[in-house]
């Protein structure tokens, strides 16, 4: 047990990029009430833009804002002409669910098209390692961790000091009564999907800058990051973030001393075992998450 | 098309088709290969259509429990054992594990099912990947030939096709029987509206799970099917793509829609094979064709079309208003399909806080048997908090006694009342959106049947009860309308309806006169008056005053969450304390309003 120290803090690494899209999950979630299975994908193809743009040149720094650009777009666009169009209500809660797979297959197949099936080499952002209290960390995880760590803390920022960040939150708690004191939901969706794909986008960056990327890039994190989200709860923040680091730990704790073979399951069986722990008080998590 | 129509069709379709593929000679290797592989999937599709049609579950982990078929037949083939043995332990096995999960998620949102079946893909193909003794691992591995014990020899490839179509025509008819029975109605009713399924005293989650159960164990009949018609195991068979490209299928039939599984099934095995050599073209045509299918046709393509080619129905608006209704037709509704209330409510020194907020404070009361109590107070008096606390959708925070008859309430779950003999009504009404009323009548009427047996009433069929109701109120020129297409007060009128069919001795009412006109309300009247007279003990609460104090023998009044006032309608109707909470301080305009 004396590389525990190093097992949890790599856990933590591990969890930063879980926490972002656990929290850009959320985000999205409370805006249009909209799971939103795509956003690993979206953030994917932006990672591929960025590291062709990369290729030629482009200092990462700048490849960073433009991949969280691109993915921010995309949300946007995805927001607007496939989830906004099957309006709102019980029903179409399932049907955006299920349209935001599809789109995920689409961006599946043209990242086969244009990059290949085979995973295509990312230079990392920096070389060398670093010991933090004794535990070796690559440079690289360590700035993928700090950047990770300084956008959770904008976000934060963001939704509780700005006026716009106060009406997301407002809106989140009730569409109706934001609306009628004037928050418009479309200009709020919109930005939802922005900042929940464009922080997804930051994850896959450094989960690309690791060494490689492949069309499945975030599936596993992206797995993960859900499962931070049953921890935590689908409409909390703080919650999903939390549950995300959770997970990073306890699945390379299991990881190392349980199965390094079995870690999806090991995941799985938190999941379920949370489940049944969690109280729900009766209906009372159904009226939470207005479903 | 009539329901045995179908089944008769579904049958003679499937009979000839096995029968076309076991004769020798028609149909080539390649035909045989297509052939199966569209039986096996149209029975993995029609098994998540079922779970997303009626139980609004998107599963996107039906792959394991294909796994679980398959790699248990290919044991028990290795093995030599049977393969109507092996079928059935597949069925068993997972409809164990479907059970287990869809109990763990179903006391949350319908929502978790999605997360939760992604993560049970994800540790299937974990399993399937290093658990190499049973799987092969990442390798496969080979299926040995079916051997039948009823048959009485082991099947060559072209007798497993023709056991996977029969198995595919089985597995359809079965679902088709359950979806659109007494169960698959109960699916629908908790899909729509969980509080009032619970209130009628089904359990949201334990139905959820016996859904997905019944899901699991058809989708494990799609792996016994793959194991032999492809005599070789992949575990790219049970990955999250194939998972998708269930999904993908059952957007693209239709959901719920049985003739949809089989085109959706269709569609996933054809567009592979016409894609052949093209990386990347039949991921997209599935993306493109389940975003294409949910902006333009959001049912499906078979129920659309269906839609478009079907006469069109009545109009709405043409007799939609209910008949006018008699209490004395209600009264001997009530005395032929009721037990005689012999259990009265008593709440005592019941408090409930939220957090620090005191929703109520020492409430007592009581309401005798066969009486009629009504409870008013103006906004925020902690009404409705009372009478969730009374159905059971809050704890009371403490409480000296909650009794019905001889039995404590205080932790009793919602969905045990109506055992007891407690219904209740809604003030939005809540009938079960998917459902005719009929049908939304005849499943509470069917609920209710075990109680009209105790009390010895006459063995009426739930479906005769259910036609007593509609005639008795009024409802029977809409009996197979949907709820949606009916006026409010139609619909709360329903609402009573249903809650009868219960069989209860107490029925507790929130708000039957709100959102009503004036001939609505005359309506709810007559029908309050006909089971005041047949004896029901009723518990109303309403903003309308004058209503409750026309009907009730006694009131309490609420504020602020406490007791203000108790006492029979003529007293509270001069009880200045009751002006004052109702129109203010002054109590000048009182005595006009309240006249």
């Amino acid at each position: 047990m004396g590389d525990l120290p190093a097992v949890i803090a790599s856990g933590l690494v591990s969890g930063s990029a879980y926490a972002l899209l656990a929290l850009g999950i959320v985000i999205i979630f409370r805006s249009t009430d909209t799971v939103n299975f795509a956003i690993g994908d979206t953030a994917t193809l932006a990672v591929f833009l960025t590291t062709s743009a990369m290729a030629a040149g482009l200092p990462p720094a700048a490849a960073l804002v433009l991949a969280v650009l691109i993915a921010g777009l995309a949300g946007m666009a995805t927001e607007r002409f496939l989830i906004r169009p099957l309006g709102a209500g019980h029903k179409s809660l399932f049907i955006a669910l299920v349209v935001t797979i599809g789109l995920g297959l689409i961006i599946h197949a043209v990242i086969g098209v244009i990059w290949g099936q085979r995973p295509i080499v990312v230079a990392p952002v920096a070389t060398g390692t670093v010991r933090v209290f004794g535990v070796a960390l690559t440079l690289n995880k360590i700035i993928a961790t700090g950047i990770a760590l300084a956008a959770m803390a904008a976000i934060a920022w963001l939704f509780r000091f700005t006026a716009i960040g106060v009406a997301m939150r407002a809106s989140a708690e009730d569409h109706f009564a934001a609306r009628i004191i004037g928050i418009r939901p479309t200009v709020i969706a919109s930005l939802a999907w922005f900042i929940g794909c464009g922080i997804a986008a930051i994850a896959a960056f450094f989960l690309a800058a690791d060494g490689s990327a492949n069309a499945n890039l975030t599936l596993s994190p992206l797995f993960r990051a859900f499962a931070g989200v049953f921890l935590g709860g689908l409409t909390s923040m703080l919650g999903a973030a939390v549950g995300a680091f959770t997970i990073g730990v306890l699945d390379n704790v299991a990881g190392r001393y349980l199965s390094a073979n079995y870690r999806d399951t090991i995941v799985f069986g938190i999941i379920v075992a949370v489940l049944f722990i969690r109280p729900s008080g009766f209906l009372g998590a159904a009226r939470k998450e207005r479903v | 098309m009539n329901a045995w129509l179908r089944r008769i069709l579904t049958l003679a379709g499937g009979a000839l088709v096995a029968a076309v593929v076991g004769w020798p000679g028609i149909v080539g290797d390649y035909g045989q290969f297509v052939i199966a592989s569209i039986a096996f999937y149209a029975i993995a599709v029609a098994a998540v259509s079922l779970l997303a049609g009626l139980c609004g579950i998107w599963s996107m982990g039906h792959t394991a429990f294909m796994a679980i078929g398959a790699y248990t037949a290919a044991q028990f083939a290795l093995h030599g054992w049977p393969v109507e043995l092996s079928i059935l332990s597949a069925i068993g096995l997972a409809s164990i594990a479907g059970f287990i999960l869809g109990i763990s998620a179903g006391r949350f949102s319908v929502l978790y099912f999605g997360l939760l079946t992604l993560a049970l893909c994800m540790a299937a193909t974990e399993v399937i990947g290093h658990w190499t003794s049973i799987t092969g691992g990442d390798e496969g591995i080979q299926v040995s030939p079916a051997r039948s014990i009823l048959l009485g020899r082991t099947l060559d490839l072209r007798g497993a096709v023709v056991m996977t179509v029969t198995l595919a025509t089985l597995a359809l008819i079965v679902v088709d029987v359950v979806a659109s029975g007494p169960i698959g109605r109960r699916w629908l009713a908790v899909k729509s509206q969980r509080t009032a399924s619970a209130a009628m005293g089904l359990r949201p989650h334990v139905e959820n799970a016996k859904a997905f159960a019944f899901s699991a164990a058809v989708a494990s009949l799609a792996g016994v099917g793959i194991a032999f018609t492809i005599s070789y195991l992949d575990p790219i068979a049970f990955s999250l793509d194939a998972s998708v490209q269930l999904i993908v299928a059952t957007v693209v039939g239709g959901a719920g829609n049985l003739l949809g599984a089989l085109l959706g099934a269709a569609f996933i095995v054809a567009v592979p094979e016409a894609a052949r050599g093209i990386p990347n073209i039949s991921v997209f045509v599935f993306g493109a064709a389940t975003v294409a299918v949910l902006l333009f046709m959001q049912k499906g393509i078979v129920p659309t079309l269906a839609h478009l080619l079907r006469p069109s129905r009545r109009k709405a608006g043409e007799s939609v208003q209910a008949a006018a209704i008699d209490s004395a037709a209600i009264e001997e509704l009530v005395r032929a399909c009721l037990p005689r209330a012999t259990e009265g409510l008593v709440v005592d020194g019941l408090d409930l806080s939220f957090g620090g907020v005191k929703a109520l404070q020492d409430i007592s009361f009581t309401v005798p048997a066969g009486s009629a109590l009504g409870l008013i107070g103006p906004n925020g008096a902690g009404k409705t908090s009372l009478l969730n606390v009374i159905g059971g959708f809050y704890r009371a925070t403490s409480a000296r006694a909650v009794r019905f008859g001889a039995q404590d309430l205080i932790r009793q779950p919602p969905y045990a009342r109506a055992a007891l003999g407690m219904g209740r009504t809604f003030q939005h009404a809540e009938l079960f959106a998917e459902l005719t009323l009929r049908e939304n009548i005849a499943s509470a009427a069917r609920l209710g049947a075990a109680r009209r047996a105790q009390a010895g009433l006459s063995a009426r069929s739930p479906e005769e009860i259910t036609s007593l109701i509609l005639d008795a109120l009024g409802l029977a020129a809409n009996a197979e309308a949907l709820p949606s297409a009916l006026p409010f007060g139609v619909q709360k009128v329903a609402d009573i309806g249903r809650t009868l069919a219960l069989a209860p001795s107490l029925v507790a009412m929130d708000e039957p006169f709100s959102g009503l006109d004036e001939r609505e309300r005359s309506a709810i009247r007559a029908i309050l008056q006909g089971m005041r007279d047949a004896g029901v003990t009723i518990l109303i609460i309403d903003h309308a005053v004058q209503e409750v104090l026309r009907v009730a023998d006694r009131i309490v009044v609420l504020e602020f969450g406490r007791v203000l006032a108790e006492g029979a309608p003529e007293q509270i109707r001069n009880d200045p304390e009751v002006h004052r909470a109702y129109f203010g301080a002054d109590g000048a305009p009182a005595r006009t309003a309240a006249a």
